[in-house]
């Protein structure tokens, strides 16, 4: 396949930004080291920690891609494309991991023997990708998206307030982990990410919208600082204001509380699991 | 028309069920006897939500056998409740048949 399909573009993009976040990350630790005069030097550990997490990740997306790759590979353009934004629609559904690696597999099927056929990609999935994902979401049960939206913000939520202490710890270096404070607005931050930006993001890609994709997040990001400047520009006396823009509050403060943390991530998990559960059990006895 | 869909999908249900009571098969080979016997329109994009949907009522069960040209393909049987609900088709059938053809026969005379 000589050409690049839109979602191998989206991927070498994220892949580009996630190269450059690194290289900015490595540039800001090296940076700091040299500010501080080698007195306060960085943990090699976290260097390693941030290389072998990029590593990681992308094994993982050339892995993902790879398992489909024998056959997918064997596409033409139009039935490869519909079988990668197949992908994208999917993630944007109440579906789980398995359900939705079992559709694209099956479809995926579908797809090679319809081009053998010489039969058109849109035989096997419409015109509509969402109206397809919809019908077989469908066919999985009702399944109330709030419920789903929720679980999954309350995750994200968790998982970005890990991520920042983390990424504090890693640029203050020589404080201990659990000693490590976040600054407030990575708070409501957070919840804003959780929430509102990764769902509209979601749903962007699944809908090819590229423009919203790019908008998003930086009006995000420039309403964010706008609204920060504004709060120290008016009100920088008030406690209140003070306290939000210059306080810091632990989230993993102990063991027991990364363990409830953990507990909490896993019911959520759980609660999407009892979800699907619950609307198969109506399918199954209607 | 909306009764329409609704009408095609419980019927083309009851063929599904009835082809697969002939022989296991996989979807795509679904797809292709539905058009052989007529259903010309009836295309994977149909069909496969309705096999998940029986899928997962346990009306169908499914067992993956290797394909030359692809993934491993997910063949489709009927189970022993599927074969309830296609005995319950062919009655429910019968009878709508069977009053369709009077008044169509009364329209004709």
């Amino acid at each position: 396949m000589n050409q690049l399909t839109f979602r191998s573009k989206q991927i070498v993009i994220v892949g580009a930004i996630g190269v450059v976040l690194l290289g900015v990350t490595l540039v800001l630790l090296v940076m700091t080291d040299a500010g501080n005069g080698g007195q306060e030097q960085q943990p090699a550990f976290i260097i390693f920690s941030v290389i072998g997490l990029a590593v990681i990740g992308t094994l993982l997306l050339i892995y993902s891609r790879m398992r489909w790759a024998k056959y997918a590979s064997s596409l033409a353009v139009e039935y490869y494309e519909v079988h990668e934004d197949l992908g994208a629609a999917l993630q944007n559904s109440s579906l789980s991991l398995v359900e939705r690696k079992e559709i694209q597999l099956d479809i995926l099927g579908l797809l090679v023997q319809a081009q053998q056929d010489g039969r058109p990609a849109r035989d096997v999935v419409g015109s509509d990708l969402s109206e397809f994902v919809a019908n077989i979401e469908s066919s999985y049960g009702y399944r109330g998206r709030f419920g789903f939206y929720l679980l999954h913000g309350f995750q994200y939520f968790i998982f970005l307030l890990c991520v920042s202490q983390a990424a504090v710890f890693g640029i203050r270096g020589i404080t201990p982990f659990m000693e490590t404070l976040i600054g407030v607005p990575q708070i409501p931050f957070s919840i804003l990410l959780s929430f509102v930006l990764i769902p509209m993001m979601t749903f962007a890609m699944s809908k090819r919208k590229v423009l919203l994709m790019v908008l998003v997040p930086i009006g995000f990001a420039l309403l964010y600082l706008a609204v920060n400047r504004a709060l120290r520009g008016s009100f920088n006396d008030a406690s209140w204001a003070q306290f939000y823009l210059d306080g810091e509050v632990g989230f993993i403060t102990s063991w027991e509380v990364l363990v409830l943390w953990m507990i909490l991530f896993a019911a959520a998990s759980v609660g999407k699991w009892l979800l699907r559960r619950f609307a198969l059990m109506t399918v199954q006895g209607s | 028309m909306a009764g329409d869909a609704q009408l095609l999908k419980g019927i083309l249900e009851g063929c599904i069920l009835a082809l697969l009571q002939r022989e296991k098969n996989y979807g795509y080979k679904v797809v292709e006897g539905l058009r052989n016997n007529g259903f010309d329109d009836i295309h994977e994009v149909t069909v496969y939500p309705i096999l998940t949907r029986l899928h997962n009522k346990g009306i169908l069960e499914s067992e993956k056998r290797p394909s030359d040209i692809g993934p491993p393909r997910k063949y489709y049987g009927l189970t022993p409740k599927g074969d309830d609900s296609l005995q319950e088709f062919l009655i429910s059938w019968g009878s709508t048949k069977q009053k369709v053809d009077r008044i169509i026969e009364e329209l004709r005379t």
